[in-house]
């Protein structure tokens, strides 16, 4: 009866459903539009390339029938390079061209080039190392030339045999989605703000709230009261992230196991729901504070578990693997992550019981609280 | 003036939460500060795995030439490694790499999650080399094996001249990145410290307070005052650690970073404040502040760089003044103070006015309603 009556008292809320429903569903909408790109960020793209007209670049045709051989897939039309050229000198306008639209800016020289980029980075490496390729190639002949002539014609048909000598293999079960770790830290933060329901079943049967005063004259045991609210407010916790995983999954077309997935809630859930009681037990202040407090502890274990940069998790895990363990957003992320790339394995086993572990140390501390004090 | 001292009570009241929320977000912000270009240009090294199943002379040359390029890395399982970005990807030598060159036949095999550019790299890399090896050796020319090797490095060896236009370098590039990062910082706690503030005022025994004390006005501009000395005296804070992070390689540019996180706290009082005319709860404000925040730190690009946004998102975020705001700071980056520059500046001046002049005439409204 005492369930029921607390279930019924959950629609009413509205804070907590708040955080529980609407607030991932609308940062997961977020995810989706502000990451959409985020996929073809690495992947090869044109390359806008300008040459600048001297008398060097006229006596040089190899140069641009190199670069406009070169396609971004095998046997594609699309050409790599986008060529352009161009008859400027001063370094303000090489400056200007780069701001626009252009990768590099390739200068003949007598004897080889001069690479003008804006930055270092990748694409202009690309443009570095085709340009090397010919003027190497060029000394590869005059190497030959060197030591025997007569193989000079040779030494060219050569570099022309497509040799073929290396192959790609895929790794993983997924192809690579540079934007699922966004999600997984996602459903992680959702299952861990059971927290907040956690702060609330406390401050309830807090002596200072009037449902606590009802409480504390009844006859009804206060440990039994609270076990019932909390496996109540777990209950309540894990219908909102179940129907956040059917949103994700559906609407958002993210990537995901329901049932692995949900497992990993209802453990992170329980986790969640003991940090919220733990804040709210140790920690002295209004009922404010403490939900202030528990907002910040959640978003810093999102923030170590890539929420908002996948490469602090990454810079977490080399320089301070501790900090991760103990965090139990980045445990259900992990899990979720090697879900994704390899199904279930050893990691996820040993992070479900790192988030229990935390779990239970959490819970045994809150019912010493408990026992010693008045609520 | 009494409103005032009660503003500060406030604020004063909340100390502990402040310094926590503060504190939370400074070494979010820290974390988040990384190198950015160099004005020198470097050989970009890939981090990979290299297998050699092979084992010969021809396997261990292949590795010394590649140490210009690569740094290798010994890894039990090259998928996780990937994952988590310890290796870029993973080269394996197949056995008879010296005969499977020699009969064009698959040598080398290049592990990867995804073809992306630093693959597309290493495999031109390798594939000059495996293309030299294989000139040299059908060319016959009587030279040893070492000769061979050393005259494919030496070919190998030239290079073109790079020469990088750009003023960047990895200091200010990290300063930047921490002042975009500080436009979150800033809109989280204003919009919960000035929307805590606005929520209390907006209290009917508050408000009922001021109006018998008769000094209506006195009080209002005294809040508004009062609002802004804290906006002022946060965006200090924030330039004193902004200064403290950088004391090293401290440069005038973090004035001028300074002075934009201090425009972006003066735009966003009068924006926290509209808010908070219209919220009720503290407790309601606390979930605008957070929500909000992360909404438009996402799509104004604070957390993902402009260029990982698509351009319906960027065209979107031109909306919201943190996107200005990260203009002024990527102005600084390039040091380009061209017009850009100044119309960055007059939006967001622009938007902090909107939103005095919407809050002075909502909240003239609300107690027009009130009274009748």
């Amino acid at each position: 009866m005492e369930f029921i009556y607390r279930l019924k008292r959950f629609t009413k809320q509205k804070e907590f459903i708040f955080w529980t429903l609407v607030f991932p569903i609308v940062l997961g909408t977020l995810f989706k539009v502000a990451f959409g790109n985020l996929n073809n960020i690495n992947v090869l793209s044109e390359v806008k390339v300008s040459i600048i007209q001297n008398e060097y670049a006229e006596k040089d045709p190899i140069l641009i029938e190199i670069l406009e051989s070169i396609t971004l897939k095998e046997n594609s039309p699309e050409k790599m390079f986008i060529i352009d050229k161009i008859e400027i000198k001063t370094e303000a306008e090489y400056l200007a061209l780069l701001d626009g639209e252009i990768d590099a800016i390739i200068e003949t020289k007598e004897q080889g080039y001069n690479l003008l980029i804006r930055s270092n980075d990748m694409s202009q490496e690309i443009i570095k190392n085709i340009l090397d390729q010919v003027i190497q190639t060029t000394d590869y002949i005059k190497t030959v030339g060197e030591k025997d002539p007569t193989k000079i014609p040779q030494a060219i048909e050569l570099m022309n045999e497509q040799i073929n000598s290396i192959k790609y293999h895929f790794l993983g079960k997924n192809e690579v989605d540079n934007t699922i770790i966004y999600f997984y830290t996602l459903i992680a933060m959702t299952a861990i703000y059971a927290c907040f329901w956690g702060n609330k079943e406390i401050e309830d049967l807090s002596i200072e709230s009037s449902i606590g005063k009802r409480v504390y004259v009844s006859s009804n045991n206060r440990i039994k009261t609270l076990s019932i609210n909390l496996g109540c407010s777990y209950l309540v916790n894990l219908v909102g992230n179940f129907l956040v995983l059917l949103f994700l999954k559906f609407v958002l077309g993210v990537n995901l196991a329901l049932g692995s997935t949900f497992l990993l809630c209802a453990v992170g859930g329980f986790t969640g729901l003991m940090l919220g009681a733990f804040i709210s037990l140790h920690v002295k202040g209004s009922a404010n504070t403490k939900q202030g407090i528990t907002t910040s502890i959640v978003m810093s274990m999102s923030f170590c578990s890539g929420m908002m940069s996948n490469e602090i998790k990454y810079l977490l895990d080399t320089h301070a693997p501790f900090i991760n363990y103990i965090n139990p957003v980045n445990l259900i992320t992990e899990s979720l992550y090697q879900l994704f790339y390899y199904g279930f394995n050893e990691k996820v086993y040993l992070c479900i019981s790192g988030i229990l572990a935390i779990g239970i140390v959490l819970l045994t501390f809150s019912l010493i609280k408990v026992r010693r004090i008045k609520l | 003036m009494n409103s005032i001292k009660h503003l500060f009570k406030i604020i004063y009241k909340n100390k502990l939460f402040i310094l926590i929320f503060l504190t939370v977000f400074l070494v979010m912000a820290f974390l988040f500060t990384k190198g950015g270009a160099s004005d020198v240009y470097t050989n970009q090294q890939i981090k990979i795995s290299f297998v050699d199943r092979d084992q010969s002379i021809y396997s261990q040359n292949l590795k010394k030439y590649l140490e210009k390029y690569c740094v290798f890395k010994e890894v039990e399982d090259p998928l996780d490694e990937m994952i988590y970005l310890h290796i870029d990807l993973e080269v394996i030598v197949k056995e008879n790499y010296y005969q499977n060159i020699m009969n064009k036949e698959e040598a080398l095999t290049i592990q990867i999650t995804q073809k992306n550019q630093n693959s597309f790299y290493l495999e031109s890399i390798l594939q000059k080399y495996n293309q030299l090896m294989y000139s040299y050796h059908q060319l016959d020319l009587g030279l040893t094996e070492e000769q061979i090797y050393q005259a494919i490095v030496d070919n190998l060896a030239l290079e073109v001249e790079v020469k990088v236009l750009s003023k960047q370098n990895a200091a200010l590039a990290g300063m930047t990145q921490f002042h975009i990062f500080l436009g979150y910082v800033v809109m989280s706690v204003l919009i919960y410290i000035v929307g805590l503030i606005v929520v209390v005022f907006n209290q009917k025994n508050i408000k009922k307070k001021i109006s018998i004390s008769g000094r209506v006005q006195k009080e209002k501009v005294s809040v508004i005052l009062g609002l802004g000395m804290f906006s002022i005296g946060f965006a200090l804070i924030l330039f004193i650690m902004g200064n403290l992070m950088f004391i090293n390689e401290w440069s005038a540019d973090l004035l001028l970073f300074g002075l934009h996180t201090l425009i972006l706290c003066l735009v966003f009082t009068p924006i926290s404040y509209f808010i908070a005319l219209f919220v009720k709860s503290k407790d309601v404000i606390a979930n605008i502040s957070t929500v909000l925040a992360l909404a438009l730190a996402f799509v104004s690009g604070v957390f993902v760089p402009k260029m990982m946004l698509g351009d319906g998102v960027i065209t979107f975020s031109k909306l919201f003044p943190v996107y200005w705001f990260n203009e002024l700071n990527y102005a600084v980056l390039d040091q380009k103070f061209g017009s850009q520059y100044f119309i960055s500046l007059g939006v967001l001046v622009f938007y902090g006015l909107l939103f005095l002049g919407l809050s002075v005439y909502f909240s003239k409204r609300l107690i027009n309603k009130e009274n009748e």
